[in-house]
């Protein structure tokens, strides 16, 4: 039996000019080849068809002068075996300009993959959530960070055009960068810590839960333990002067990063600008619901410039509080009543197989439910003769 | 607190900083200051938009709270879910319960009920 196989053809590749933006993380390095294969000056083509004559003959050579115009226009389509050729000879062929353009693409580039890098392995090392009560923590993530930014390297280059000198410029930039924004992160806990905790100092005595979690380093700290503000150490980093042949590129690149946090800056202040205004409005609600005859629950979340404040409260009326006793009591004893009275009913009439089966199936359940209305009875107790004790509200 | 936060919008500061780095051309230079300006009018817009939401919150909360408190007083058991939307977050409110003048009684009368049971069963 004969197989048939059946292929999808490339498409012919035609070669057209491309405008590059070296900065750009896209760079097409074939391409780019092939546009300076085109745009070649005479004195690079006359040691381009030297190379290649003694490289593939007199008859390749000739087949590429003849197509040479054709191609250039975009006329007649390029064979993957010519591209690969033209491709393979071409860096040895690169003017001056075009190594320059090389570079631009591998300065920036690299700084980019050193921040994305460092991105990247923070997000793996705070990858578990973690809750802490301590303050110490936060600077202690702080000096870990500023330690990690510090010793981090250059990640690899691509087509290593850049000497020593330009390579340490690279990573001293990432750094630079990577300091100003972990600062900017630092200033912002800072600020968001000097609006809530005079909020939570005032609120400390009615039990609240609060919490700050600050999403980068998965982080959320408990509030109603500490009400002292914090103070980070200031760290001063001097901005690395770049004297090489890429300054000019660099400064443009740091004048945009310096734009983008300033506009991430303000955006963040005006996600938490009506805090103080927000926590007000949640206070005075809060006092309004503890007046009133209802079981009142509030959950609040506020948007810092760093992280979110969580504040949740139960508001329970004593009143109510009573009569919750007071059913988690009767319910209790309707559930053991129960329990003993078909309990009495099944050995009076000497039911005992059906007895084994209720005990299976009913009994375990009552005896779970006679645990847990037991179980809510003494808490309510509890918390009622708190409450009591107190005279405030009660924890949430 | 409000204009003081927003006080801090400034860009004066971040256009100084591109002026005095060296080596931009004056297009850059430009075309830097053009991205803090829009950037600075869409984050106006958006701090005018949360204005706005949080008083309408602080509105929505207070109809809310009237009605529950006018409901409460009139003896009736209220139960409701409220979810408000504020410039900065989010405010969930619960609330269950109500007067507990008519769930007192009841709850004797079943406790009473129950104690009867009890006692027909195992006298």
């Amino acid at each position: 039996m004969k197989k048939y196989y059946s292929y999808r053809s490339k498409p012919n590749f035609y070669y057209s000019v491309k405008e590059f933006d070296f900065t750009s993380k896209d760079f097409y390095y074939d391409h780019f080849l092939l546009q300076e294969f085109f745009n070649a000056d005479l004195k690079t083509k006359e040691e381009i068809d030297k190379f290649y004559i003694n490289n593939y003959g007199k008859r390749a050579f000739e087949y590429l002068n003849d197509k040479y115009l054709k191609w250039a226009n975009g006329k007649y389509h390029l064979t993957d075996m010519m591209k690969n050729r033209i491709i393979s000879l071409m860096p040895k062929f690169l003017s001056e300009k075009a190594k320059y353009n090389i570079g631009i693409y591998e300065y920036i580039n690299a700084i980019k993959r050193n921040i994305n890098n460092y991105n990247w392995k923070q997000k793996q090392v705070y990858n578990k959530a973690t809750t802490s009560d301590n303050i110490e923590q936060i600077i202690k993530i702080y000096d870990s960070e500023c330690e990690r930014i510090n010793s981090i390297n250059n990640s690899y280059f691509r087509f290593n055009v850049l000497s020593g000198y330009e390579q340490k410029e690279v990573l001293e930039i990432s750094k630079y960068i990577l300091n100003l924004k972990l600062k900017n992160t630092f200033i912002q806990i800072e600020r968001d810590f000097s609006v809530f905790l005079p909020y939570i100092k005032k609120i400390i005595n009615y039990s609240f839960s609060a919490h700050y979690y600050i999403e980068p380093f998965n982080l959320s700290i408990n509030l109603n333990t500490f009400s002292n503000n914090i103070k980070f150490p200031n760290i001063k980093f001097d901005r690395f002067e770049q004297n090489g042949r890429y300054s000019e590129i660099a400064n443009k690149y740091i004048a945009s990063e310096l734009v983008v946090i300033h506009s991430t800056n303000n955006k963040r202040v005006v996600n938490s600008f009506l805090n103080s205004h927000d926590i007000d409005i949640f206070l005075e609600h809060y006092e309004k619901l503890t007046a009133e005859k209802s079981y009142s629950k509030m959950n609040s979340v506020f948007q810092g410039e760093a992280g979110v404040l969580k504040i949740s409260i139960d508001i329970k009326p004593i009143k109510l509080l009573r009569i919750s006793v007071l059913l988690a009591f009767l319910k209790s004893i309707s559930y053991i009543a129960i329990f003993f009275i078909g309990l009495f009913l099944l050995v009076y009439f000497k039911l005992f197989t059906l007895l084994i089966f209720a005990i299976l199936i009913f009994g375990i359940a009552l005896i779970s439910s006679i645990k847990s209305e037991v179980s809510r009875f003494t808490n309510l107790t509890k918390e009622l003769i708190k409450l009591k004790q107190n005279g405030k509200q009660p924890t949430c | 607190m409000e204009n003081n936060q927003l006080a801090r919008l400034d860009n004066s500061k971040i256009i100084e900083i591109i002026d005095t780095i060296p080596n931009l051309s004056e297009t850059d230079r430009h075309e830097l200051s053009l991205r803090v300006v829009s950037d600075d009018i869409e984050i106006r817009k958006n701090a005018l938009e949360k204005i706005t939401q949080s008083q309408i919150a602080q509105h929505d909360l207070t109809v809310i709270m009237g009605e529950l408190s006018a409901l409460n007083k009139q003896g009736m058991y209220v139960k409701s879910k409220q979810i408000i939307k504020t410039g900065s977050g989010q405010f969930d409110i619960e609330m269950k319960g109500g007067d507990t003048k008519l769930i007192v009684p009841v709850l004797i009368i079943l406790g009473i009920v129950i104690i009867a049971v009890l006692v027909i069963l195992f006298w």
